[in-house]
């Protein structure tokens, strides 16, 4: 295996010098989106099957998706050289950052005391998944936040408001691909979202198959980004800080700790708020691609 | 019986990487978009549903072979639609360089 | 329901709400700021009455769970925020509604509350991150091409300083296998683990805009929206100085290494943010640059402060936070009132003979009193204290360069102070006053409440020395 990784960790690297050299604005990306499926793969081979997947979805998929939107939409720059000093400067910075975490895999022995601490308590969890355990219970506080990230962002952009013009319908294969693709998009986000109790999958997985799905079916022409529409969708995004938000502060006033579920009901509690968050987070990303609002 | 199935998958296998490797021979060594798409669209899809299949002789489990049967499905999809999308993206700018000379 | 978690998630709720329901946003903001000032309040007086009160999210304690700790610090810095945004709210409520300002400052305060309070350093990360792209927003809404061009050197900055934090984290993991506050202290045993903390370090002092990593700051915080300069300038830059000085506290003697650093930067930042002030041909300019001269002045105060488990020198550093988050946010809303009635921010042409100065210049001539450090202001409390235990410690050359730095801070606020006083025959008879607006108000009350606290400095004191966790 060890001939393996080596072949990916080297893919992986050409595949971001392509991205970083590349003359083409949309050969960059494709470079992008390849490095993005081996990092994906390397997680796997890391032992991270949950951020694999979240890699593969969202950075790869979705944003792939997003940049090829851009990089056809943005200007083409007179190809200006970055000065010599940023040049360095970047590169003295990686290389410090490269060095410092080759480093430390190197050298520092891991202290493996939270995968423990983890496991014992795992039973409590309502949850069999560790990764879920962690991440919608034990350090929900983080979770919380991190949708508030989310929503950070949407606020940027819409403050922001980059020209979004209409998405233009790709031509009549997307409609049958589309009818196809979409149901299984949800289906396969409905699974995902089920199986992070016990198996790598989770809200941000899934939020983001079920974007991929709704961006094919915008791609067929089919459905016009309309105005209420989008005032749904931007309802739907915020809903997940606030339905978070309202979940913490119920489960306080249940069992008199922040984030605390109710003893015997936590994977139901974990579920429901699993579940808003899936349908926001692919709000969100849906937002991101279509813009927040029109500009004329 | 299975060590039977398990050659078969191994066979199938090499078969699709064969099919895989033939098709990035073709991306590399054709002269223009369109037959390089007319190769990767079917050898492509065929490479992937062999190894699929192949895959599914070595796991032997229903819930597997549904996945990887799922995975092909997909992989069959996406690339016929992508690859008729490129076609027409590069047609359409072919033919808007001979309206506008 | 715990005061704890209601000052966390009532601003993150407000944001919601805030973005929901555009037309009623300034009244749920600034509802929600009102609210969050009553409940710092009220933490406060728990913390002086029965000390430091802890709460453990989801009952998981750490390090399996994230804990907040409630100390005198976090409630001194609680009650900053709290206090700047009542200002900061008032001013936006009353001055012309900008869709997207509200759900920002929500989720800006929420971050920030979120971060004093809690006592692990993912946790503090994931705040940061809504603190840096809620700040990209804020510094993009004054929608101008300048402003947009700030943005985008905050949002690189700020993924610079957010991938040294997060680099500078995982290494600490890896030596502690623990990522709460308990593990600063085990990281000083190690050459490894104060490497982690020096990176986490440097990432917070590009966050800070400490000298020599300042360089994004100045255009960030001058291109802004009046009320968006305010927080950030006020609050923002807070958040990563709060966590340096955290980090100080946890690490005892074991951070030394960091305080001698800090102590070198910020004595540099200092006479730099002073020269470049000096020399600043736009208002704006002015104040942002004075702004890496007391970030400056609050590291040196940080780092000459020597062990803090030892001395209680750090708490002139906390003073000082507190002292210029009022006075800085007092001048920027200042600098934004003058200018609406200017027209400009050119400090040459604040010699005007048409319009007498007003309550807004006032406001600033207040402020910069603080900023100087004349008694009985709570620059002056924060300085003297320092000074005070500067010459215990035998410390003199850090004296002599605090003084050079006041002695600049002075000459730069003079440039405009001297400007806005100057009457007799440069007005003209008829010259004008302006009319007081809500923003004046709020500037006023921030300056003066600077002004005061000096007066009432036993009690941010009597916090801060509440024994710590």
């Amino acid at each position: 295996m060890m001939l393996f990784d080596s072949v990916i960790a080297a893919a992986c690297l050409g595949a971001a010098a392509m991205a970083l050299f590349a003359r083409d604005r949309i050969a960059a990306v494709a470079a992008f989106l390849v490095m993005g499926l081996l990092v994906a793969l390397s997680w796997l081979r890391l032992g991270a099957p949950d951020v694999a997947l979240a890699e593969a979805a969202i950075g790869a998929g979705l944003t792939g998706a997003l940049l090829l939107r851009s990089a056809r939409r943005v200007p083409k720059a007179s190809a200006k050289a970055l000065p010599p000093a940023q040049w360095l400067g970047a590169a003295l910075l990686s290389l410090a950052v490269s060095g410092a975490i080759l480093w430390t895999a190197l050298i520092v022995e891991t202290a493996a005391i939270y995968p423990a601490l983890v496991n014992e308590a795992l039973p409590e969890s309502g949850v069999e998944n560790p990764v879920t355990a962690v991440l919608l219970n034990f350090r929900a506080w983080d979770t919380l936040l991190e949708i508030a990230v989310l929503f950070a962002a949407l606020a940027v952009i819409a403050v922001v408001k980059p020209v979004h013009p209409r998405i233009a319908p790709l031509g009549p294969m997307m409609l049958p691909f589309a009818r196809v693709v979409l149901p299984l998009t949800i289906f396969l986000a409905g699974h995902l979202l089920w199986q992070g109790g016990h198996a790598p999958g989770g809200a941000f997985q899934a939020g983001a198959i079920l974007a991929g799905g709704a961006i094919a079916l915008g791609l067929s022409g089919m459905v016009r980004p309309i105005r209420w529409g989008r005032a749904a969708l931007a309802g739907l995004a915020i809903l997940g800080l606030g339905a978070f938000v309202v979940a913490a502060l119920a489960a306080e006033l249940l069992t008199g700790a922040l984030l605390g579920y109710p003893a015997g009901a936590a994977k139901a509690w974990i579920l429901a708020i699993e579940s808003a968050l899936t349908l926001s987070i692919a709000a969100t990303l849906l937002l991101l691609f279509i813009g927040p609002a029109e500009r004329h | 019986m299975t060590a039977l199935l398990h050659s078969a998958g191994l066979v199938l296998m090499i078969a699709g990487t064969a099919f895989l490797a033939v098709a990035a021979l073709g991306v590399w060594r054709l002269p223009d978009l369109l037959s390089r798409l007319h190769v990767l669209t079917k050898a492509d899809t065929a490479g992937v549903a062999l190894i699929a299949l192949g895959a599914a002789c070595l796991a032997q489990s229903f819930t597997a072979t549904l996945s990887l049967l799922l995975c092909t499905l997909l992989v069959a999809l996406s690339g016929a639609t992508t690859g008729h999308l490129i076609a027409r993206d590069h047609l359409d700018f072919a033919s808007s360089q001979e309206d506008s000379p | 329901m715990s005061d704890i978690s209601l000052i966390v998630l009532l601003p993150l709720l407000a944001a919601v709400l805030t973005a929901a329901l555009p037309r009623q946003a300034a009244a749920i903001g600034t509802l929600a700021t009102g609210l969050n000032a009553f409940l710092a309040a009220n933490l406060g007086r728990q913390i002086l009455h029965s000390g430091t009160v802890t709460e453990a999210i989801g009952d998981w304690t750490a390090p399996l769970g994230i804990t907040f700790d409630a100390n005198g610090l976090a409630s001194v810095m609680l009650a900053m925020a709290a206090i700047v945004g009542l200002a900061v709210s008032l001013q936006a409520a009353a001055g012309p509604a900008r869709a997207g300002f509200w759900p920002l400052w929500m989720a800006t305060l929420g971050a920030l509350n979120g971060l004093f309070l809690s006592s692990d350093l993912f946790n503090i990360y994931v705040a940061f991150e809504i603190l840096g792209l809620a700040a990209v927003g804020l510094t993009a809404l004054a929608g101008t091409r300048a402003s947009l061009r700030a943005a985008f050197d905050y949002l690189t900055a700020g993924l610079v300083g957010s991938l040294l934090v997060l680099l500078g984290i995982a290494l600490s993991y890896s030596v502690t296998g623990r990522v709460d506050m308990e593990a600063v202290a085990m990281l000083t045993q190690s050459d490894t683990g104060r490497i982690a903390l020096a990176l986490i370090a440097a990432g917070l002092v590009v966050k800070a805009a400490l000298f020599p990593l300042h360089f994004w700051m100045p255009g960030a915080h001058s291109s802004a929206a009046p009320a968006a300069s305010a927080l950030l300038s006020a609050l923002v830059v807070k958040g990563a100085l709060y966590l340096v000085l955290r980090l100080s506290l946890e690490g005892g003697a074991g951070t030394e290494f960091l305080r001698n650093t800090l102590a070198v930067l910020g004595a540099g930042g200092m006479l730099w943010g002073a020269w470049n002030a000096l020399r600043a041909e736009r208002l704006k300019l002015l104040v942002a640059h004075s702004t890496v001269a007391q970030i400056g002045l609050i590291a040196l105060a940080i780092g000459v402060a020597g062990n803090p488990l030892e001395t209680g020198l750090w708490q002139a550093a906390a003073l000082l936070m507190l002292s210029h988050a009022l006075a800085k946010a007092a001048m920027f809303l200042a600098v934004g009132r003058i200018a609406e009635a200017l027209g400009h921010d050119r400090i040459s042409g604040l010699n005007r003979e048409e319009l007498r100065p007003g309550p807004a210049e006032f406001a600033f001539a207040i402020a910069a009193i603080s900023l100087v450090g004349l008694p009985p202001t709570a620059g002056f409390i924060g300085k003297w204290f320092l000074i005070e235990g500067l010459i215990d410690k035998g410390g003199i050359h850090w004296i002599a360069l605090i003084l050079l730095g006041t002695a600049l801070s002075a000459a730069y606020l003079s440039r405009v102070v001297s400007r806005c006083l100057r009457g007799g025959p440069h007005v003209s008879a008829t010259a004008r006053r302006p009319p007081w607006r809500t923003g004046d108000v709020a500037a006023l009350g921030l300056a003066t409440g600077a002004l005061l606290l000096g007066l009432a400095a036993a009690l941010p004191i009597s916090l801060l020395e509440t024994p710590f966790a």
